[in-house]
């Protein structure tokens, strides 16, 4: 304890100004040393660590007192005047600390948000000249997008006369073995183009060519992550083979670290012959390729669009059983990544923005207030012939100071702040891991708290010191010119409600879409369930019938297990932003055209899936296990009834035909049909679906485990089923359902989040302001209201003056707030969900709330009107 | 050093003085005294109110400062451990201001005891 206290005095000491240390150091240490043994070493501590300031600032002083306002010149002046400020703003330390945490957490929301909005939108990607990429993708008539069948990618390269390279790829999994524990791996399949597209220069090794497509090589290029944590960062690995799902391949690179998308997410990429021959002798075969485009010098999207028009139009006349409605999409490479991100991020910078006006008015209303009280100082300097350059000087000090103090706060809040966001990873905003503060946005941001604090703090001081000294001396409150600030400061106060306002409306209306959207029946029961992918290789299982007998196997096991209700196998699973859609014929069926056929969602499922994620059976049966590998019995849910059956009862189409188009095998009969699930989300209702019987056709599906506690409690059981299973099958994409669920409104949430808090906040802000605005007010106005009551003016009637004041610049703030609500409507638009701009609820709701935090605050000041005693006034007054 | 000149008639500004300034003042009156003197004596006139090291030399820099104190030799009499001390003694404008706050706080005193918050002798009433 003693050693402790000893090094904290010690470090303290060194703090001090040198000058005093050298002074007294051998005596203050022999006087501690006096003072540790008589036990009194923590308050000698103490009290070292309370001189500390004041030492310091008397040494600024140079041990004169500042207090002469004559003379000033030069450096000595300029340091007492910095001294006299920094005193002076201690002397208030409330003030200068509401004024420095309000300044600071304005400023810091709004670098924090530029922050990542400079990561997200404004940053160049790593790709050069970046604005020249361009995606594209099939089209075919209004709401039909397919990606590029393989031969169409081909004539597009070959035909455009637009893009520079053209290039193209694909998503793929691969499971690798051989390397430690089995894992499934993201691969891309790229066509050799793609890293010319993109000016992709290897770690090590190189990349996919044109050969490697010629001979069919199975060649991989790693990714860095990959490289590093299964092969050790091994250089050697470089020509070596390794297993992906049961082959071969030879490893000839590896891609640098922090590749950009389309290529980042992925631990392999390999060449684009990795696609079955199927699917490259077939012009109607879409296997998911999206095409990436450089333009050349000069030419833009238009003049792009323009010409794939024409390639587009001569493959249709070429080629019309696949590419009659056939048409080519592209999207700058910016509007595809950022996309959707980009409304949430500009409604932040819009609320940052509306919140930075706030503290501005905020810091205006306290400094016009100090100013005010300060007239008598301005007064007694000037008087003591301070010249205005003298004060302002002071003043600008000390707006300086609280400026630099609020930068501190401001940087500390924003890099918490960025911290906190990006670890959340909101809605998947893309590279929000780059964010940082900037420090030109930080400076901007402050500038601008800067300039109000100067115009609030300065102005008023000047004007004062305008004014003759001896009227002002002369009243005895030295309140000089206080109507008129009253006005301003009850202009702030009421800008200070309409922003908050606007910040409450904001977040209200994103709440209300978020309550409407996952108030929407999804269709199925997400509590509870765990869902994990079980990529079965098909090296390993080549037939359907030995994937399914793995999938049954561990199904079996899970279901043992205590803790769970049901188990199932589900491909693919809904919400998880993966799909599959067949194309069905439309032959024998009036409701679906004969050459676009009708696209339906389609599945694989065990046949406990339905009871296992709680969907309904509308009529017939589900599957029940007798189901053999040619099985054609299939469950369709209501929607596709609707469609292609209209007004048509779900019990009158069992035992129907439905054909998938080029199909030869005999048609599917509808054996039952079960209700509809979105698919997609909250957002879009989805097309229909179609469940087949998981004997059929078995693709890597996911198992969904319903238990009746906590989902990810079952994780470790699984694996272990897993492992009796085979150990070579991973278990991968671990998550529940609800997860699934909550981040289909993530970015909603975000905007809710961030607005409720700017919101709050504000109205904290607002209503501080109110209050001091009133109290100010009753303050000045101490004289007259206790002539009125000495004249008979009732005490009551006096204090609902006050709170009806308070109520009134509210309720006009809140006027002025509520006009956002049309604003809102066109910046929120694509994120709002049933609910319009201009909501009643959320309206009336904010209004009401805030009206009465506003109506509380006004009591304070109006209970000080209770207790002005009339008689005193008047003998004050006399 | 202290720009400003000073006498008797300047006395008035620097009064009142803070507890730990007229601590310092009082026990100077008795003779010069080194810093942790002056600190003995505060103890030993009240149990309560004892001035921390840091305070205490800043205020007898400050004292300094204005020409209130000043530094003196070490006395013949000192303890050898004493000798390397500083010692301080009030300057004449020191003596002066201390006496005016005595007598500040004798009449604030006095004021006290009209108000039966003292007994005449000092106790409390």
């Amino acid at each position: 304890m003693t050693t402790l206290l000893r090094v904290c005095w010690g470090v303290l000491l060194r703090l001090y100004p040198a000058d005093l240390r050298r002074e007294f150091e051998r005596e203050l240490r022999w006087g501690f040393d006096q003072a540790l043994s008589a036990g009194r070493g923590v308050g000698e501590v103490a009290d070292l660590a309370r001189n500390l300031p004041g030492a310091w600032l008397e040494r600024v002083e140079s041990g004169d007192r500042v207090f002469s306002m004559g003379g000033g010149g030069g450096m000595d002046g300029i340091r007492r005047d910095l001294a006299y400020a920094l005193r002076s703003l201690l002397r208030r330390p409330g003030f200068t600390a509401v004024v420095v945490i309000t300044l600071g957490i304005g400023v810091g929301a709004n670098a924090g948000v530029f922050g990542v909005l400079d990561a997200v939108l404004l940053d160049p990607f790593s790709w050069e000249d970046e604005e020249e990429l361009v995606f594209m993708w099939e089209s075919y008539d209004v709401d039909q997008a397919k990606s590029l069948s393989y031969l169409n990618f081909v004539d597009w390269r070959d035909r455009n006369r637009v893009f520079d390279d053209l290039g193209a790829h694909t998503y793929w999994t691969f499971t690798l073995t051989g390397e430690g524990d089995a894992a499934e791996l993201t691969g891309h399949v790229t066509s050799n183009e793609l890293y010319r597209v993109l000016g992709v220069t290897p770690l090590s090794g190189r990349l996919i060519t044109a050969e490697d497509e010629a001979e069919e090589a199975r060649v991989v290029l790693l990714s860095e992550g990959l490289w590093r944590e299964r092969f050790g960062a091994d250089p050697g690995v470089l020509g070596r083979s390794i297993s992906l799902s049961g082959e071969p391949w030879e490893v000839v690179g590896v891609l640098p670290a922090g590749v950009d998308a389309p290529l980042n997410g992925a631990d392999v990429y390999t060449p684009i012959t990795t696609l079955a021959a199927g699917d490259r002798a077939n012009r109607g075969s879409h296997p998911g390729l999206i095409g990436f485009g450089r333009l050349r010098d000069g030419v833009d999207l238009e003049a792009a669009a323009a010409d794939m028009e024409r390639v587009t139009a001569a493959l249709a006349e070429e080629h019309p059983e696949a590419n009659r409605l056939a048409g080519a999409n592209l999207v700058s490479y910016r509007d595809r990544y950022i996309g959707s991100s980009r409304n949430v991020l500009r409604i932040l910078a819009i609320g940052s923005g509306l919140f930075l006006l706030l503290v501005c008015a905020n810091v205006a209303n306290l400094l016009v207030a100090r100013s005010t009280a300060r007239g008598r100082e301005v007064a007694v300097r000037a008087a003591l012939g301070a010249g205005r350059g003298r004060l302002a000087r002071l003043f600008l000090f000390e707006v300086g100071i609280l400026s630099a103090a609020a930068a501190v706060v401001g940087f500390g809040v924003a890099a918490v702040g960025l911290e906190v966001v990006s670890s959340l990873r909101p809605g998947d905003l893309p590279r929000i891991e780059n964010a940082s503060v900037d420090p030109r946005l930080f400076l901007i941001s402050l500038a601008l708290g800067a300039a109000t604090a100067m115009t609030c703090g300065l102005v008023p001081a000047l004007r004062a010191s305008r004014t003759s000294p001896q009227s002002t001396l002369r009243t005895a409150g030295g309140a000089g010119g206080g109507r008129r600030r009253g006005v301003v400061r009850r202009g702030l106060v009421v800008t200070e409600v309409a922003m908050a306002t606007g910040l409450l409306v904001g977040a209200g209306l994103m709440a209300r879409s978020v309550a409407n959207l996952t108030g929407q029946d999804t269709g199925l029961d997400t509590d509870g369930v765990l869902v994990a992918r079980v990529p079965v290789a098909e090296a390993d299982y080549p037939t359907s019938d030995d994937r399914a007998a793995v999938y049954r196997d561990l199904i079996e096991r899970v279901n043992a297990r205590p803790g769970v209700i049901s188990a199932a196998g589900i491909d693919p699973v809904p919400l998880d932003s993966n799909n599959r859609q067949f194309t069905l014929s439309g032959a024998g069926i009036p409701s679906i055209d004969d050459e676009e056929g009708l696209r339906v969602d389609t599945y694989t499922a065990t046949p406990d899936y339905f009871t296992t994620m709680d969907i309904s059976i509308v009529a017939g049966r589900a599957f029940d296990g007798s189901e053999s590998p040619d099985d054609r019995r299939v469950l369709i849910d209501e929607r596709l009834v609707e469609r292609i059956w209209p007004g048509e009862a779900a019990s009158d189409v069992l035992g129907r035909v439905l054909r998938f188009r080029g199909d030869d095998a005999p048609p599917l009969t509808v054996a039952g049909v079960v209700g509809h699930v979105r698919h997609y989300g909250f957002r879009e209702e989805g097309r229909g679906q179609l469940y087949l019987p998981y004997t059929v056709t078995v693709w890597a599906m996911s198992l969904v485990v319903r238990t009746d506690g906590d989902p990810l409690a079952a994780v470790a059981g699984v694996r272990a089923d897993l492992a009796d299973v085979d150990p070579d099958i991973p278990l991968t994409n671990v998550g529940t359902m609800s997860d699934l669920v909550d981040r289909q409104t993530a970015e909603e949430r975000l905007l809710v989040g961030g607005l409720a808090l700017l919101g709050l906040v504000g109205v904290a802000l607002a209503v501080l302001g109110l209050h001091a605005v009133l109290v100010f007010g009753v303050l000045s106005r101490t004289r007259e209201i206790g002539i009125r009551m000495a004249l008979g003016a009732r005490r009551p009637a006096v204090v609902r003056g006050i709170v009806a004041e308070g109520v009134l610049l509210t309720c006009v703030g809140i006027a002025l707030g509520s006009l956002a609500s049309f604003g809102a409507e066109r910046v929120m638009g694509a994120l709002l969900f049933g609910v319009g701009g201009v909501d009643p609820l959320t309206l009336s709701t904010v209004a009401l709330g805030f009206a009465g935090v506003a109506a509380i605050a006004s009591l304070g000041p109006a209970r000080r009107v209770a207790s002005i005693d009339p008689a005193a006034t008047l003998r004050a007054e006399g | 050093m202290p720009r400003r000149r000073h006498d008797a008639t300047d006395v008035e500004r620097y009064i009142p003085l803070r507890p730990v300034e007229f601590q310092i003042v009082v026990s100077l009156g008795r003779g010069p005294r080194h810093g942790y003197r002056i600190l003995q004596d505060a103890e030993a006139r009240s149990a309560g109110s004892v001035p921390g090291l840091a305070t205490l030399y800043r205020a007898l820099r400050r004292l300094t400062g204005q020409g209130l104190t000043r530094e003196v030799p070490a006395p013949a009499n000192a303890e050898a451990d004493d000798e390397r001390r500083r010692y301080f003694d009030l300057t004449p404008l020191g003596r002066a201001v201390a006496r005016a706050e005595a007598a500040r706080l004798r009449a604030l005193l006095g004021e006290a005891v009209g108000a039966r918050l003292l007994d005449a002798e000092g106790g409390v009433s």
